[in-house]
């Protein structure tokens, strides 16, 4: 009967129902979309390991190692693995083709970081040509590239055109691995430099990605590194690779706390306007409450079926928004292209979003109810 | 029976207290068809309300079957009209939402009846008014004669013993009026209920078997009706 009242009284007036579903769906979706913004914008923080550690310039990241470093830190008690890679700043075709591009060593870069997944082939192809390239699915789907292509790149640090040839496509190990990147050797663009003279900084790297043994020593084995070069030319700071990436994500904090606070405040909007539809429907029937209190009917009843038609209108807009957000991903995926290298909805995001349309029914719906159960019975009747 | 002992019932507005009913006692035997009357604001219709449980009186007792219902909870009072009380609005009051099977099956919702006997109940109180062709018809599909009978047939569902009808001819025309004044009291003798009954028409309280007459809050004169 509780249902059956609240679902005849949400038909009563279809079309101001339907618009506050609307309104409802749309606030859900836009937090659904603004929260997987943030969250991809924490993918790599969330993504990254906590064994790795990144070892850089103190100054900053603008300034290059140099490569005899290397060895040195190898011989750090604790460290198990080091690698390095080199920011390129290249343009693929337009300058809106925005993807990060590395100079690495091609073995030790793949032996720490095995959530990129190439096929055996693929990794011979990449490891034994010079110029080949090893890109992400997401790079190889948005381009229409594939194995054996040409992807010449307008280098923007190190001028000139780069060529290169795609030597493999990797896959992420899960939805969180960045699949938006391009690796290429190390050792190719160092050559280059050379030949090309564009560059004083030989036999440089930009950061050693260190490979630790013991997870719990992350913090020596940091001391020790940065122990090493202190006094040098060339200072080192040592973090491990979450915090180096949260450090980007820094820069940017105050458009992601932007962003985090318009979600919040569309929910809050819309909270206010499905309060004010159901104040407003509440009012006009307040003599039928009445009545239905003069018949016998208890509060409890009457705050069940306010209770029951608010949350069918926040849960059918807000199931609606929750389904469209993914095609609204897709889209806005689509539009962005490899900015947001990881751009999946998480469980956390639905979950917060089913959340939310059931606090939306139940706030709106609590005044209404207070009122329609707490006035006097003969003066809501007088209003008949 | 229902008795009433020195109610008094006043409002605030502000800071003054308006006396609406002053130390009012009566008595209405069980099965009575009983005409209050009286101009507007003489105090009638929350005398009713009083007497329909919808309403505390300020000091007073208002026994009815024996029960004191001014000591009863509003819990408690809630319930005891859903057994014992039936009531016709003036502007009718049901459910638009609700068709006319459904608006006469609303109180039946709060006994513990299965849906079928629930539509029987229902079918039988709308027969008995005479709308059986109309029971999925909401209340905007209904003239105003129609929907009062609707309202008689939701009153008489229960069984309750009393009917409270508040002006239930004010908002119908002379002809509508006369057959609903009829049907209340084929309610009242055919089926035994107590009618107490509020209006400012002398030809509708012509059918009360009591009238009284009410001016400012007391109790001026009573007579018979017609009945």
């Amino acid at each position: 009967m509780i249902i059956n009242l609240a679902f005849k009284n949400l038909l009563r007036y279809p079309t101001r129902s339907f618009l506050t579903m609307v309104g409802v769906a749309v606030a859900i979706l836009s937090f659904g979309l603004l929260s997987t913004v943030v969250e991809s914008w924490y993918a790599g923080a969330e993504g990254a390991s906590s064994a790795r550690l990144i070892v850089r310039s103190s100054v900053s990241l603008m300034f290059p190692l140099p490569m005899t470093y290397k060895n040195k830190i190898n011989r750090v008690d604790g460290v198990g693995d080091v690698s390095w890679a080199r920011w390129f700043g290249g343009v693929y075709k337009e300058p809106k083709n925005f993807f990060p591009q590395f100079a690495i060593d091609p073995k030790s870069y793949l032996r720490i970081y095995p959530e990129y997944i190439v096929s055996d082939d693929q990794k011979e192809n990449f490891f034994n040509d010079r110029r080949s390239t090893l890109i992400g699915r997401k790079i190889a789907e948005e381009h229409g590239l594939k194995v054996g292509d040409l992807m010449p790149l307008q280098g923007q640090i190190f001028p000139g055109t780069w060529d290169f040839v795609v030597g493999g496509i990797y896959d992420g190990k899960n939805n969180g691995t960045d699949t938006a990147q391009m690796f290429f050797h190390w050792d190719y663009l160092n050559e280059e430099i050379k030949k090309r003279k564009i560059s004083r900084d030989l036999e440089s790297v930009g950061v050693f990605i260190v490979e630790v043994n013991d997870v719990k020593k992350v913090g020596p084995i940091s001391q020790d590194i940065d122990e090493l070069f202190k006094n040098s030319r060339k200072e080192t700071y040592t973090e491990t690779e979450k915090a180096f990436q949260l450090g980007f994500v820094a820069m940017t904090e105050a458009i992601v706390v932007a962003i985090r606070l318009v979600s919040y405040v569309v929910i809050v909007i819309i909270m206010l306007v499905m309060a004010n539809t159901m104040v407003m429907t509440s009012k006009e029937r307040m003599w039928e409450y009445a009545t239905m209190r003069s018949l016998g009917f208890d509060r409890k009843f009457l705050n069940k079926v306010i209770l029951f038609e608010s949350l069918f209108l926040s849960g059918i807009g807000g199931l609606t928004g929750i389904v469209l957000t993914f095609p609204a991903a897709t889209l806005f995926r689509s539009y962005t292209g490899t900015l947001f290298p990881v751009f999946e909805i998480s469980l956390a995001t639905i979950s917060t979003q089913i959340c939310f349309f059931l606090v939306i029914g139940l706030v709106a719906s609590l005044f209404p109810a207070w009122k329609a159960s707490n006035g006097k019975i003969v003066a809501a009747l007088r209003a008949a | 029976m229902i008795q009433l002992t020195n109610v008094s019932k006043s409002y605030s507005r502000g800071d003054t207290k308006v006396p609406v009913l002053e130390n009012i006692s009566l008595k209405i035997p069980s099965g009575d068809f009983f005409a209050l009357m009286g101009p507007s604001g003489s105090g009638k219709s929350t005398l009713l309300n009083l007497i329909g449980g919808i309403d505390y009186p300020n000091t007073g007792t208002i026994v009815i079957n024996s029960i004191d219902i001014t000591k009863l909870s509003e819990s408690r009072l809630t319930s005891w009209r859903a057994e014992n009380i039936g009531f016709i609005f003036q502007f009718y009051n049901l459910l638009p939402v609700l068709t006319a099977l459904e608006n006469v099956a609303l109180p039946l919702q709060l006994k513990p009846l299965s849906q079928k006997k629930r539509k029987v109940l229902a079918l039988n109180a709308l027969e008995k008014v005479g709308l059986l062709d109309r029971i999925n018809h909401k209340p905007g599909e209904l003239s105003g004669g129609q929907q009062q009978r609707v309202a008689v047939a939701r009153a008489l569902v229960t069984d309750a013993p009393v009917i409270v009808a508040d002006e239930p001819t004010g908002d119908l025309d002379r002809e509508s009026g006369g057959e609903i004044l009829e049907l209340l009291g084929e309610v009242n003798s055919n089926f035994g209920r107590t009618i107490v009954m509020v209006t400012h028409d002398p030809k509708a309280a012509s059918k009360a078997n009591t009238i009284l007459n009410f001016e400012k809050g007391r109790l001026e004169e009573s007579n018979s009706g017609d009945n």
